[in-house]
């Protein structure tokens, strides 16, 4: 399956495909974005009344703009990173059209990941790139924050591109316990809620108690969200950002050679169930 | 006649237990997906006062108190009336609603007896945690009256948010499919874990008296917090309480009324 990267023509269908589908079901689209502007507004008014209570006005080298850009950069990343590859599958395996995908003359994995990149492409100029727009403005004239330097975004779409590799072979192997789970619904709930604490994504990993923050920053997590978004704000910065790409890079080829050796071992589980 | 329903709702729950007894894994995965997801807020609201004395005024264990309090009425409607989810998007689509109504009883109590959610009791286990560790950190006091006070504030808590649901789902009979909105309108209740006081004033009021929510939490949990006169916090929860159910009742009556039937 993951031998044969073949080539752009055989797979950008299946991202094109992704994408005509998402517009055909706006309602599904709209909630999702309705759904993370409420989850943001709650992270948001929270931090700022934090602030506003703080007697200091920097907390854990975060200041009130700097965590508001956290929070919805987490955000972004979010919305660039997950791509929810662990409910196809688990539903492909679940209903039995894996038998089917595997039978076709392309690779399951590679399909996979080109539907994926498809719904990044989405989320990305639908969703990212406007509200980006418009949190730039916001920052710009109403808080008089300057723009984020050019390095900074370049360092960050390279991190974020790792980020999207460990987050797509985290949840691709984590889908594989549909063979063995039956309510993977329950369990992909259970999967969501401690992925989210911890990426970082829900509190900075500043914020975790110290030995505590220091030890996740090493785990694949914090590389899916926590390291891009610090390389953004520049909260890591120079060797440290250097050292977070290491380790991001370190994950994705460890994640890499555990989702060939498992795929292995669960092909043969199916071939087993399948008769 | 409530008797009976009560005996009918019994025998729905034992079948429920005996499917739970089937699966205990899938039983804990549940009950550990909601009981995680809510441990996550409450970390975040540790971790914060690690720098930070109190939030607009709020301590850590009011803030947990209020916490804990929101999980109770969010887990009990979550337990006894999930499958309103499913009557949003599925019963009408698919043509069950006419099962329902060939069955001598109520169609309502059917829609609500088809499932008893046990992932819910994660939710209400942390509420209960917290709960247990806030109250005696506050030094709230313990009497009859309160403790009474309590029982009916989340009761009413429960009222409104499966009125809530009720509305948002009954909107099914018109649009067939009316899950995007009742998702939209639920995702309103994350904001009642924390005081209303720290949002922008349209909010605070939208969650008061288009969708209350706050009176799900934050409005009843402040007056066993020594905050906010009896009238508004006791009174307008059970108020809100009632004009919910009424509303939600009205509309999924009037539903009924439009529903004409799969057809063969």
């Amino acid at each position: 399956m993951i031998e044969r990267f073949s080539s752009f023509s055989v797979y950008w269908p299946f991202a094109a495909g992704v994408m005509q589908r998402r517009f055909a079901y706006k309602m599904n689209f709209f909630l999702r974005i309705v759904g993370g502007l409420i989850q943001v507004f709650i992270q948001a008014s929270l931090w700022d009344a934090i602030f506003r209570s703080s007697a200091v006005p920097v907390m854990r080298g975060f200041d009130r703009a700097g965590i508001l850009v956290y929070v919805v950069m987490a955000w972004f990343t979010g919305q660039l990173v997950n791509t929810g590859v662990e409910w196809t599958v688990s539903s492909e395996i679940r209903q039995g059209q894996i038998a089917v995908n595997l039978i076709r003359p392309i690779s399951f994995f590679s399909r996979l990941l080109a539907e994926s990149a498809g719904n990044i492409i989405i989320n990305f100029l639908s969703v990212v790139l406007p509200a980006w727009i418009a949190l730039q403005a916001l920052l710009v004239f109403a808080l008089g924050a300057p723009l984020p330097g050019l390095d900074h975004i370049a360092l960050y779409l390279l991190s974020l591109i790792l980020a999207f590799a460990l987050s797509f072979l985290f949840n691709f192997l984590f889908s594989l316990t549909t063979f063995w789970v039956t309510y993977f619904w329950g369990f992909a709930m259970l999967k969501a809620a401690l992925v989210r604490l911890l990426t970082g994504e829900l509190i900075p990993l500043a914020f975790f108690p110290s030995g505590w923050g220091r030890f996740l920053s090493f785990l694949p997590f914090a590389g899916m969200n926590a390291t891009p978004v610090s390389i953004y704000l520049g909260t890591l910065g120079g060797l440290d950002a250097l050292q977070a790409l290491g380790i991001q890079a370190l994950w994705v080829v460890l994640l890499f050679a555990t989702v060939r050796w498992a795929w292995g071992k669960a092909i043969v589980h199916l071939t087993v169930m399948g008769g | 006649m409530l008797k009976y329903y009560l005996s009918m709702y019994k025998d729905f729950v034992l079948q429920y237990w005996k499917t739970l007894l089937a699966s205990k894994l899938n039983f804990f995965l549940g009950l550990g997906a909601f009981l995680v997801t809510q441990a996550g807020g409450i970390l975040f609201l540790v971790f914060v006062f690690q720098a930070i004395p109190n939030l607009n005024g709020w301590t850590l264990d009011q803030l947990l108190f209020i916490y804990g309090f929101a999980q109770l009425p969010r887990g009990l409607d979550h337990l006894f009336a999930d499958y309103l989810w499913l009557f949003s998007n599925v019963t009408i689509v698919h043509g069950e609603y006419d099962r329902y109504l060939l069955r001598p009883l109520s169609p309502l109590f059917q829609v609500i007896a088809e499932r008893f959610q046990g992932d819910a009791l994660g939710e209400i286990i942390v509420g209960i945690i917290i709960l247990c560790i806030s109250i005696p950190r506050l030094a709230l006091p313990f009497s009859l009256l309160n403790i009474f006070l309590f029982l009916v504030t989340v009761l009413a808590g429960t009222v409104i948010y499966t009125s809530i649901k009720l509305f948002f789902a009954s909107l099914a009979f018109w649009m067939k499919d009316s899950f995007p909105l009742l998702n939209i309108a639920y995702m309103f209740g994350d904001f009642a874990k924390y005081p209303e006081t720290i949002y922008i004033r349209p909010v605070s009021f939208f969650l008061s008296f288009i969708l209350p929510f706050s009176f799900t939490a934050f409005i009843p949990a402040s007056w066993f917090l020594g905050r906010g006169s009896f009238a508004w916090t006791i009174g307008g929860t059970v108020i809100a309480a009632g004009a919910s159910a009424a509303i939600a009742l009205f509309t999924w009556k009037a539903g009924q009324k439009v529903y004409d039937g799969a057809g063969n």
